[in-house]
C-alpha cells in the first residue's frame, strides 16, 4: 500500500508539473491557439476513447452508438448554460456534471437490452439507439433541430480539459483495478464463469454502459462549450466509428493505448490538412496499414506506467513491480480461517426432487432426486450423454428446470439467478475449463471474492480506507488459497499460460474462493495421468476437510470416484438408475449393464 | 388504395435492401465479419457500369457484366489484402480495416469522379404496369423479380452444390471444415466474389431506379441493408430477404401514415423491439452455448 | 486599462499585418473538400481560385501576389475551428474566404469576431452567420429571402393557393427554406396542405410523394439541392403528381442530372443568384473563363458566388491600400462592385443587396423568368 501511495504521489506530481509547463507555454504563446485547439480536441477525444474503452475493451461488448451519448451530454449541458440565468462560467462544473448525468440516463436505458443481447446484435441495438438520439435531436424544437444550436458560451479552456482528462483517466484506472472493474473484466473473459463466480453480470453490464455514457456526456459538455455550435449530424454513426477506431487502434482494454490513439488520430488529420482533398485518402491508407502491421493496437493490452518507466530507466529493479504484490508470507499466516467449522450432525445441505428438463422433445433429465449433507463427497457417474452436466446446469440455474424443486438448506432456489445461487453456497467448475484466460491467476481467484467485499464503486474509485483493507485481506486469502493448490508462485501469470493440470486446479481454487458449502466438480481429472489423478484425489479430500465443503463430483475415472466418494449416483439416459455406497454401486447389475452396454 | 401504393413503394425499397443484405449476410455467415466496405462496393459497381456505358460505349447488359466482374474481383482483393492477414485476430480488427477500406473507396471515387452526383444512363425503362387502378413502376417490378430470383438461386447454390456445402461447412466450423479437406482460402474468396457480384447487380438496379450516382451513395443503403440482415437473422439467406422487405415496408408505411420526419427513428425502434423479442433476428437460429 | 490593452493589441495587430504586406498577400480558404458536403466546398473553391488566378495575372493587388491557402474541414465545426486557428495563428493570413456550410461558418465566426479579421462566405445562407459580426460578410443571399420570393411568385404569377412542401429534416439549409416558405405562404393566405420531410441521403421519396399527391396540392416546394430534387421530380411523375415544382438556388444544375429533362420544362421554377441567360459582360466572361480553366461550364451557383466573394474581398483590399483588418472591413462595408451575380453592396447585416432571378427551363435549358428585387 505504501508503494502504491508513493506511485500515486509520483503520478500526481508529474501531472501537476506537466500542467504547469503547458500553462506556461500557452501563456507565453509558444503553444498558439491552433495547437491549443488541437490539444483541446484531443483531450475531448481522449475522454471519449477512454470511456468507450470501458464498454469495448473491458466489458468486451461492441458499442456503436457512443457519439449519441456525447450528443445528449452536449445538448443537455448547452441547454442548461443557456437557461440557467447565472454566469455560466461559474456553474460550469455543475453543467458538465449535468451533461454527464443526462447521458448516463440514456446509457442506462440502452444498457437494458444488454440483459438479453450479446455480440453483433447488441452492437446493432446500440447503433439503433445512437441514431434514434440523433433523429430526436433533429426533430425536437428546443434543440434547434437541423439548424443546430448556436451561441453557446465558449467556456471550455485548457484547465478544464486537462483536469477532466486526468480525472477520467484516473477513475478508469482505479475503477478498473477494484472489485467492480474485475467483475466487468470477468464478463469479457467468460460471462458464464463470471455468473458462476457470483458476479451479477447483468448489473455490471448495465453499470459499465452507464458509466461509459456518463463520461461521454461530460465530454459532450466540454465539446459544446468548446465549439460553441452544435450540429446533430455530428453525433451520428460515423462519429461513433471514429471513437471505436481510437479504442481498437490503441489496443482494446488498454487505457493508455486509447489515450495514445486518441492523440495520434486527432493530430494525424491536422498533419495531413495541407493535402486538402487527398487527406482522407491518406488517412484511410494509414488506418488500414496501422491495423495490418500492428493488429494488437499501438500498446496491445499493456498499460504504460510512469513508475514502470522510471524503474526501467533507473534500472532499480529489472522489471516493474507488479500490482498488489506486497503481502505473501507474513500476512498469510495471520489470515483468518476461511470458514467457520460446521455442525457435526451434518444437516441436509441440498435436496433436489423430481428434477427434470426437456429440450424440445428431448428429455435430458427426468425425476432426478438427490440429497447432499454437509461435508459429504458424492459421486455422479454415468455413460457419456447421461445428463450429468445437465444436473450441474440445473442446480446452478444455467438452465431452468421444466419440473422439480431444488432446495438449499430448505429454501427453494429454482429460478434464482446463478450468481445468487453461488452466494447461497453452491460453486462449480466446468467440464471444458472456463477460466478468465487473459487475467492473472490471482485475479481469477479475487473475482470470486467479489461478494465477500463490501466497498462501493465510489470507495474503490477514490481508494478510501475500506478499499485498502478489504483488498489486502482478499489478497492474503487468495495467496493462502493458491498455496493450498501449489499455485502461489504462478499468481502473477496469465491464466491461459498455465499448464493444463494447473488450470484445472485454479478453477477449483476459484470455485472455493466463493466460500461454498457445496462444490460441484465437473470431471476434474479429465486429461490427467494416473499420478496427477492420485494427487488430485488427495487434494479433493483435503479440500473437503479443510474447507468443510460437501462435494458433488462428476468423473469418469472409476478409481477416483470409488476411492473418495461416500455415496454415488448413477445416471443413464437422463434417468437415475442407482444410488448407494461405492460397494453397492460396483455390484449393481443395472449399473454394470449401463456401462457394458454403453462402452 | 393509398395503403397499397405505400406497400408497393416499400417493396421496391425493400428489394434493394434485400439484394444488398444478401451480400452482407453471406460474408457474415462465413466469417462473422461485418464487411463495412460492402456499401462502397455498390458504389464501385455503379461507377463501373456508368463508365462502361458512357465512356466505352458498350451496351447496358455488357456494362452490367463488367460491373459484376469488377466488383467480384474487388471483393476478393479486399479480402486478401485487408481481412485475410487478420483472420487470427479478434473480429473487431477486421472491422476497423473494413472501415478503412470503405473510407478509401469513397475518397478515391471522389477524387476520380468528383463529389458531384451524376446521372446513370439506365436502359431498364418501360411503361408502368397497371393492376386494378394501381400503377406499379416497371423498374419496381424488375427489382422485386430479380431480388427474389437471386435469393432462390443463391439458396439453391448454397444447399445443392459442392461449393455451397463447403461454404456452409466453413461457416459452421472453420477448423473442422479445413480438416475435412475444404480449401478455406478458395471458399472464402468465392464468398466474397458472390457477395460482391450481388452488390454489383444491386448497384445497377439501384441506379436504374434512382438514376443518381455519387461517391458516398453506398454508405446509407449499405448501413440499412446491414440492419435489415440483422433484423432477418444474419447469416440466414431468406432472413436477409425478409429483413430487407420489412425494413422497406416499415419505412414506407411510417412515412405514409405516421410521420415522414420520424421515419428513421421508427424504423430503428422496430429493429430494437424485434431484437428484444427475438434476439437472434426473425429467422435466426439461436446459438446455444454449451456450458 | 482594458481600453489601453485593446489599443495595444490593435497596434500590435496592425504592425504585424503591415509587415506581412511584402509581396504576397495570404488569404485563407476554409471549405469541406472531402466528406458528405465536399461538392459545395469544391464548387466554391473553383470559383475563388478562378478569380485569384485572373487577379494575379492582372498584377495582383497593387503589385502584390495573392496566395490562397485552402484547408479541408470535412463540413465539421471542430475541424473548421482547428483549420481556422491554423490559418490565423500559423499561416498568419490577412483574410479568410469561407466557411461553406452554416454550422462551421457559425463556429468560425465566433472566433473571427474576436480579432476582427475580414471574412466572407460564398455559400452560408443561414441568417445567424453574419449576425453580430461586423467583419463577417456573405456574397450569397439568405434562405428566408429566396423562400419568400418563391411563395410570392407562386401566388402572383402561378396563381396557386394549395401548396405542399418537401424538405430534408437533417439539413439546415433545407429546413430554413421550408419554414420560411411556409410562413410566407400563410401570410399570403395560401394553404400548406402537406409538409413532408425526408432524411439525409434519401433516394426514395415515393412514400412522401404519395402522401402529397393524396392532398392534391397545386404546387410543390422542393427545398433540396439539385441531386435529390431530380429524383423527386422523376418520382413525382411515377406516383402521378403532376404539378409545378418550386425551389431555391440549390436547384441550379438539375438539368444535368435528371434522367428526363422534359419533366422540367415550364414545370420547375427556382430562385437563383444570377440569370442563366444573363448577358452582362461579367457573367459572359465568367462563363467563358470558367469553362476554359476547368473544362466544364459552371455547374453550381456557388461557382459564381465563390468568384464574387473573392472579388469583393480583393477589391476591398485594393481600396484599403493595406491588409489592416479594420481598413479592409471598412472597405468591404462600402463595397459597390459589379460581380458575376450582379451588382453587389451590403446592408447593415452584411448581407448582399441583390436581386433573386426566377428561372425555369425550356427545352432543357435554363430560362430567365423574372427578376425579384429584395
Amino acid at each position: 500500500m505504501r508503494k502504491k501511495l508513493q506511485s500515486y504521489g509520483l503520478n500526481i506530481l508529474a501531472l501537476a508539473l506537466l500542467y504547469g509547463l503547458m500553462s506556461f507555454l500557452i501563456g507565453q504563446g509558444a503553444i498558439n491557439k491552433y495547437y491549443l485547439g488541437i490539444l483541446l480536441s484531443a483531450g475531448i477525444a481522449i475522454i471519449m476513447a477512454v470511456s468507450l474503452n470501458l464498454t469495448i475493451g473491458l466489458l468486451g461488448e461492441l458499442a456503436l452508438g457512443h457519439a449519441g451519448f456525447m450528443g445528449v451530454g452536449a445538448y443537455a449541458a448547452a441547454l442548461f448554460t443557456k437557461n440557467i440565468g447565472m454566469d455560466p462560467a461559474t456553474v460550469f462544473p455543475l453543467t458538465l456534471l449535468l451533461g454527464g448525468l443526462a447521458a448516463a440516463v440514456f446509457g442506462l436505458i440502452i444498457g437494458i437490452p444488454a440483459l438479453r443481447l450479446k455480440g453483433d446484435y447488441l452492437a446493432i441495438i446500440t447503433l439503433g439507439f445512437g441514431e434514434i438520439i440523433r433523429v430526436l435531436i433533429i426533430n425536437l424544437d428546443f434543440t434547434g433541430g437541423a439548424r443546430g444550436m448556436r451561441g453557446i458560451p465558449r467556456i471550455t479552456n485548457f484547465t478544464y480539459v486537462y483536469v477532466l482528462v486526468a480525472l477520467v483517466v484516473a477513475v478508469m484506472f482505479t475503477l478498473g483495478r477494484s472489485r467492480h472493474g474485475r467483475a466487468i473484466l470477468s464478463i469479457r473473459e467468460d460471462p458464464v464463469a463470471a455468473e458462476a463466480s457470483g458476479i451479477p453480470t447483468t448489473y455490471y453490464r448495465i453499470f459499465a454502459f452507464t458509466v461509459a455514457a456518463f463520461f461521454a456526456g461530460v465530454a459532450g459538455g466540454l465539446y459544446a462549450h468548446y465549439v460553441g455550435v452544435l450540429d446533430p449530424n455530428n453525433f451520428g454513426f460515423m462519429k461513433s466509428i471514429e471513437y471505436l477506431v481510437m479504442v481498437v487502434l490503441g489496443g482494446m482494454g488498454s487505457i493508455t493505448g486509447a489515450i495514445s490513439a486518441a492523440l495520434v488520430l486527432t493530430a494525424l488529420p491536422e498533419l495531413l490538412r495541407q493535402f486538402s482533398e487527398y487527406r482522407m485518402l491518406v488517412y484511410s491508407l494509414l488506418l488500414i496499414g496501422m491495423m495490418l502491421f500492428r493488429p494488437a493496437g499501438l500498446l496491445g493490452i499493456r498499460e504504460f506506467s510512469l513508475t514502470g518507466l522510471l524503474s526501467y530507466v533507473f534500472r532499480r529493479c529489472p522489471h516493474a513491480e507488479p500490482e498488489e504484490r506486497e503481502m505473501p508470507q507474513a500476512v498469510a499466516q495471520e489470515a483468518p480461517p476461511l470458514r467457520p467449522p460446521v455442525a457435526e450432525d451434518a444437516p441436509v445441505l441440498l435436496s433436489a426432487q423430481r428434477l427434470g428438463i426437456q429440450f424440445g422433445g428431448l428429455k435430458a433429465l427426468t425425476d432426478f432426486d438427490v440429497t447432499i449433507h454437509a461435508g459429504e463427497i458424492v459421486g455422479l457417474i454415468g455413460p457419456n450423454g447421461a445428463g450429468k452436466t445437465t444436473v450441474f446446469n440445473l442446480l446452478t440455474n444455467v438452465y431452468l428446470p421444466t419440473s422439480g424443486v431444488i432446495e438449499v438448506e430448505g429454501v427453494n432456489v429454482v429460478g434464482v439467478p446463478t450468481h445468487e445461487i453461488t452466494q447461497v453456497g453452491i460453486a462449480r467448475t466446468f467440464q471444458n475449463i472456463r477460466l478468465f484466460r487473459k487475467l492473472t491467476v490471482l485475479d481469477n481467484v479475487k473475482i470470486a471474492y467479489h461478494n465477500q467485499m463490501q466497498y462501493t464503486s465510489l470507495e474503490g474509485t477514490l481508494r478510501l480506507p475500506r478499499y485498502w483493507s478489504e483488498e489486502a485481506r482478499a489478497n492474503a486469502r487468495a495467496y493462502q488459497l493458491l498455496r493450498v493448490f501449489g499455485l502461489e508462485k504462478l499468481a502473477e501469470e496469465r491464466a491461459d499460460s498455465l499448464p493444463y493440470g494447473a488450470q484445472r486446479k485454479l478453477e477449483i481454487a476459484r470455485a472455493l474462493a466463493t466460500n461454498p458449502k457445496l462444490l460441484l466438480l465437473d470431471e476434474p481429472a479429465a486429461g490427467m495421468n494416473p499420478i496427477e489423478t492420485q494427487d488430485l484425489m488427495a487434494t479433493i479430500r483435503n479440500i473437503c476437510d479443510r474447507f468443510n465443503v460437501a462435494i458433488l463430483l462428476i468423473e469418469h475415472d472409476m478409481s477416483l470416484v470409488m476411492g473418495i466418494c461416500e455415496r454415488i449416483v448413477v445416471l443413464d439416459y437422463g434417468q437415475m438408475i442407482a444410488l448407494g455406497t461405492p460397494d453397492e454401486i460396483r455390484r449393481d447389475p443395472k449399473v454394470i449393464g449401463a456401462y457394458l452396454g454403453g462402452e | 388504395m393509398k395503403f397499397l401504393q405505400q406497400l408497393i413503394n416499400g417493396l421496391q425499397v425493400g428489394s434493394i435492401y434485400a439484394l444488398i443484405a444478401l451480400g452482407y449476410t453471406m460474408v457474415y455467415g462465413v466469417l462473422q465479419l461485418i464487411n463495412f466496405a460492402h456499401g462502397d462496393i455498390i458504389m464501385v459497381g455503379a461507377y463501373t457500369a456508368m463508365v462502361a456505358m458512357t465512356m466505352l460505349g458498350i451496351p447496358f447488359w455488357a456494362a452490367t457484366l463488367a460491373a459484376i466482374a469488377v466488383c467480384a474481383a474487388l471483393g476478393v482483393t479486399i479480402d486478401r489484402i485487408a481481412y485475410k492477414p487478420l483472420r487470427a485476430m479478434p473480429r473487431i480488427n477486421s472491422l476497423i480495416t473494413a472501415i478503412g477500406v470503405s473510407l478509401l473507396l469513397q475518397n478515391a471515387a471522389q477524387l476520380i469522379f468528383s463529389p458531384n452526383p451524376q446521372t446513370f444512363p439506365s436502359e431498364l425503362k418501360g411503361a408502368p404496369i397497371s393492376i386494378g387502378g394501381l400503377d406499379i413502376g416497371f423498374i419496381t417490378v424488375v427489382i422485386i423479380f430479380v431480388a427474389v430470383l437471386l435469393m432462390l438461386l443463391l439458396q439453391a447454390f448454397v444447399h445443392k452444390t459442392r461449393m455451397g456445402k463447403a461454404m456452409r461447412a466453413v461457416s459452421e466450423d472453420m477448423g473442422a471444415a479445413q480438416l475435412m479437406g475444404i480449401n478455406l482460402s478458395t471458399t472464402i474468396s468465392l464468398t466474397f466474389a458472390i457477395g460482391s457480384a450481388l452488390a454489383a447487380i444491386g448497384a445497377v438496379l439501384y441506379c436504374s431506379a434512382y438514376s443518381r450516382i455519387a461517391p458516398t451513395m453506398g454508405a446509407l443503403p449499405g448501413l440499412k441493408a446491414f440492419i435489415a440482415a440483422v433484423l432477418g437473422g444474419i447469416g440466414v439467406l431468406p432472413g436477409a430477404m425478409l429483413g430487407g422487405f420489412i425494413m422497406g415496408i416499415a419505412e414506407s408505411l411510417t412515412k405514409g401514415f405516421i410521420s415522414s420526419q420520424l421515419a428513421d427513428a421508427v424504423v430503428f425502434g422496430i429493429l430494437i423491439v424485434v431484437l428484444l423479442v427475438k434476439p437472434s433476428g426473425i429467422l435466426g437460429r439461436r446459438a446455444h452455448e454449451k456450458v | 486599462m482594458k481600453k489601453l490593452f485593446s489599443l495595444l493589441l490593435a497596434v500590435a495587430l496592425v504592425s504585424g499585418a503591415a509587415s506581412a504586406l511584402a509581396d504576397t498577400i495570404k488569404i485563407g480558404g476554409l471549405a469541406p473538400l472531402t466528406g458528405d458536403v465536399a461538392q459545395y466546398g469544391i464548387a466554391v473553391r473553383e470559383g475563388v481560385d478562378l478569380y485569384i488566378e485572373q487577379l494575379n495575372a492582372a498584377g495582383g493587388i497593387h503589385g502584390d501576389t495573392v496566395e490562397m491557402i485552402w484547408y479541408d474541414e470535412k463540413g465539421d465545426a471542430t475541424e473548421a475551428i482547428n483549420a481556422y486557428n491554423r490559418l490565423v495563428e500559423s499561416d498568419k493570413v490577412s483574410a479568410i474566404i469561407g466557411d461553406v456550410t452554416s454550422k462551421p461558418s457559425l463556429a468560425v465566426g465566433d472566433l473571427a469576431v474576436e480579432i476582427g479579421i475580414p471574412i466572407i462566405t460564398a455559400s452560408a445562407t443561414n441568417y445567424d452567420v453574419t449576425e453580430g459580426k461586423p467583419n463577417y460578410f456573405r456574397s450569397c443571399f439568405l434562405d428566408p429571402f429566396q423562400a419568400r420570393t418563391m411563395a410570392n411568385f407562386a401566388r402572383d404569377e402561378l396563381g396557386v393557393t394549395k401548396l405542399a412542401v418537401l424538405y430534408d429534416i437533417a439539413d439546415d439549409y433545407s429546413v430554413g427554406l421550408a419554414e420560411a416558405f411556409a410562413d410566407q405562404a400563410k401570410l399570403n393566405g395560401q394553404e400548406i396542405v402537406a409538409y413532408e420531410a425526408g432524411t439525409a441521403a434519401d433516394v426514395d421519396f415515393k412514400a412522401q410523394l404519395t402522401n402529397i399527391a393524396a392532398k392534391e396540392p397545386e404546387a410543390l416546394y422542393v427545398a433540396y439541392y439539385y441531386g435529390p430534387a431530380a429524383l423527386i421530380v422523376t418520382q413525382a411523375a411515377e406516383v402521378g403528381l403532376n404539378v409545378p415544382f418550386l425551389g431555391a438556388d440549390g436547384i441550379n444544375g438539375i438539368e444535368t442530372v435528371i434522367s428526363d429533362v422534359a419533366l422540367l420544362d415550364n414545370a420547375f421554377f427556382y430562385t437563383d443568384h444570377f440569370a442563366s441567360d444573363a448577358t452582362t459582360d461579367a457573367a459572359v466572361a465568367f462563363f467563358g473563363s470558367f469553362t476554359e480553366k476547368y473544362g466544364k461550364a459552371p455547374y453550381n451557383a456557388f461557382n459564381a458566388t465563390g468568384y464574387d466573394a473573392a472579388l469583393v474581398l480583393c477589391e476591398a483590399m485594393k481600396a484599403a491600400g493595406s491588409v489592416d483588418f479594420d481598413a479592409v472591413v471598412a472597405a468591404m462595408k462600402a463595397t459597390d462592385v459589379e460581380g458575376v451575380t450582379g451588382k453587389l453592396s451590403f446592408d447593415d447585416h452584411n448581407d448582399p443587396i441583390k436581386s433573386a432571378f426566377i428561372t425555369t427551363f425550356v427545352d432543357g435549358n435554363q430560362t430567365f423568368v423574372k427578376q425579384q428585387e429584395p
